[in-house]
């Protein structure tokens, strides 16, 4: 029973999902537990991503099922949180306002228990830097899909350095024309190919297992 | 071998016999701004400006085999498809390319109304619902205007000898509907509504084909562009792909073909788990067009018998890039996707706007270079 939920969100039956996450959410069940097993669902989705047993319209919805459950068992959770493993700034740099790319990563980082502040698209380097400033993340995710982007990405990180920042945050880049080059032009620490990718040098940063 | 014109260089490519060397045809969208001395603005907007813009980069880089798609491109011609653009000049600076904003312009039950009212009539009222300032009288009156535009540019080209590959422009329709619901809502309908999307795409086939076909009939260009932006790997399994996008694919292609066209398929992102299904497409009469993230090596593998390929110089060399790097990537793409014909060397996608005028001009030498067929 206990991984029932993480493998109906793995299989990606929302309706079940749903149907047991109300079911146990008014049996009095402890709705972080309920997060937890979700979560779990969710690192198959993403192994099954990696294996290439799944794609982007799987992560996709997966994505959607966890969301519709955090927000059945938000009122159960009455102000607790469920325990994260470090905060992440990320948006699309100034300029660009291509976002599909960035909203996939964003709630793959949440699934994996990231604290996620979303600055959108067409994100000047001044927001970047206040936001890491007001909540002291440790990581910056920047977003891009134009080779005109390029600049203001580098813009950001110049911005991040001149704030005095730079020693505090690893910075990590994706896209799709990002790449080794475009890692190097713009100086940031790490380029991310894919959204398991970014988990991963998330997590590494951390420290986290 | 004897000197080839630019239009048999071409089409003894596509159909799959050595020319007398690799042809080579970069997609010129927005590059030709910059390069020709105008704002995007103005390129996309003033069509006279737009054209001694393209003339000058042509002339200005020594030129090439043929345009891709039909030059330049216009700012209004995107606005006849049911999406929002940014545009340069308007949201944002006047020298910035134009972007798509996403957002799901259609609703789950207009899956409906295209199946029983008619892909045509759907796209009708979707572009009222995007574009309410259109009047529909005025809409037709834009729409024939473009088209002229497009048509003497085309001639101009032809009479210079320069061949347009595409003289008419769709996409798959799993690629259209993603479009309209956003890539995030489809991706959800295709769990949670499969049938409807299969109902949609089957009524919209044939009218794209259609609509293809008859689009580049006496245009005078050599056939149809076909994209296939999200329809691949990148975005659905292969058990999507053979539901959702090969039956489509083969049956707009089939009409095409029929027609006496050949098809450009422009297709972006990551096609190679999808190279064998595209056997299944007529023998010397497409052209494979990726953007250097599919795997052009494999595909000269699955395909090279079967397919003309091209490409797929990527955009991040071309901005990042030195001259020596393209030459490189260049004589590469040249000696083994070139091998014994079926190539055309190509940027990956669009020509980025800010390529370096040098890495595009050793893209255009390297085919006197490398690539002269004995």
């Amino acid at each position: 029973m206990a991984d029932k939920l993480a493998d109906l969100l793995c299989e990606l039956e929302e309706d079940a999902v749903l149907a047991q996450a109300r079911e146990r959410v008014s049996r009095g069940d402890d709705p972080l537990e309920i997060i937890e097993e979700c979560r779990r669902g969710m690192e198959t989705v993403g192994r099954r991503f990696e294996n290439k047993e799944y794609f982007i319209t799987e992560l996709i919805m997966a994505g959607e099922i966890f969301g519709a459950v955090m927000e059945i068992v938000e009122p159960a959770l009455k102000g607790r949180q469920a325990a994260t493993i470090g905060k992440i700034v990320v948006g699309t740099v100034q300029g660009d306002i291509h976002d599909i790319g960035k909203n996939i990563v964003r709630t793959m980082l949440r699934c994996s228990g990231f604290e996620v502040y979303d600055l959108g698209v067409d994100v000047p380097p001044e927001k970047f830097v206040e936001k890491i400033k007001e909540v002291g993340a440790p990581l910056v995710g920047l977003s891009a899909l134009m080779t005109t982007s390029f600049n203001p990405m580098k813009e950001t990180v110049e911005a991040i350095a001149s704030a005095g920042l730079r020693d505090k945050v690893k910075i990590l880049i994706g896209g799709g024309p990002v790449n080794e080059k475009v890692r190097e032009f713009v100086g940031a620490d790490a380029f991310g190919k894919d959204v398991t990718t970014a988990i991963e040098l998330g997590r590494n940063y951390l420290g986290v297992k | 071998m004897p000197e080839m014109t630019h239009r048999e260089r071409i089409e003894a490519a596509i159909a799959l016999r050595k020319p007398d060397r690799v042809p080579v045809a970069p997609l010129i969208l927005q590059f030709a701004s910059r390069f020709g001395g105008i704002t995007c603005q103005d390129y996309l907007f003033d069509g006279e400006k737009g054209e001694v813009a393209v003339e000058k980069t042509f002339d200005g880089l020594g030129g090439w085999d043929a345009w891709p798609l039909f030059v330049p491109i216009q700012g209004r011609s995107l606005t006849m498809r049911p999406i929002k653009y940014r545009f340069p000049g308007q949201e944002l600076g006047v020298d910035s390319s134009y972007q798509v904003v996403e957002e799901p312009y259609m609703q789950p039950e207009d899956y409906d109304v295209i199946a029983n009212e008619g892909y045509g009539a759907f796209f009708k009222s979707l572009h009222r619902r995007v574009y309410p300032e259109y009047r529909s009288e005025e809409l037709g009156a834009v729409r024939t205007q473009l088209r002229e535009f497009q048509l003497r540019n085309m001639k101009k080209w032809e009479d210079r000898g320069i061949p347009t590959i595409s003289g008419a422009m769709i996409q798959t329709p799993l690629d259209d509907l993603i479009q309209y619901r956003s890539m995030k809502e489809l991706a959800t309908d295709l769990f949670r509504r499969p049938d409807k999307v299969l109902k949609a795409i089957e009524v919209m086939t044939p009218v794209l084909a259609e609509t293809g076909k008859r689009g580049a009939q006496g245009s005078g260009a050599m056939g149809v562009w076909l994209g296939g932006l999200r329809s691949n790997s990148s975005f659905l399994s292969l058990k999507q792909f053979e539901k959702f996008v090969l039956p489509s694919l083969v049956t707009i292609v089939n009409t095409i073909v029929d027609s006496g066209q050949i098809v450009y398929l422009h297709f972006d992102q990551d096609w190679t788990p999808n190279l064998p299904y595209l056997k299944e497409l007529p023998k010397g009469k497409c052209i494979l067009a990726t953007d250097g993230t599919t795997d052009l090596v494999k595909a000269k593998e699955i395909l090279g018998d079967h397919m003309c390929l091209m490409g797929d110089v990527p955009a991040t060399l071309l901005t990042l890039g030195t001259p020596e790097e393209v030459d490189e990537y260049c004589r590469q793409r040249i000696e083994i996707v070139g091998a014994g014909g079926g190539y055309i060397l190509s940027s990956g996608c669009e020509l980025p706007i800010d390529s370096k005028p040098e890495n595009v001009r050793a893209m255009l030498e390297s085919v006197e270079k490398y690539g002269r067929y004995s």
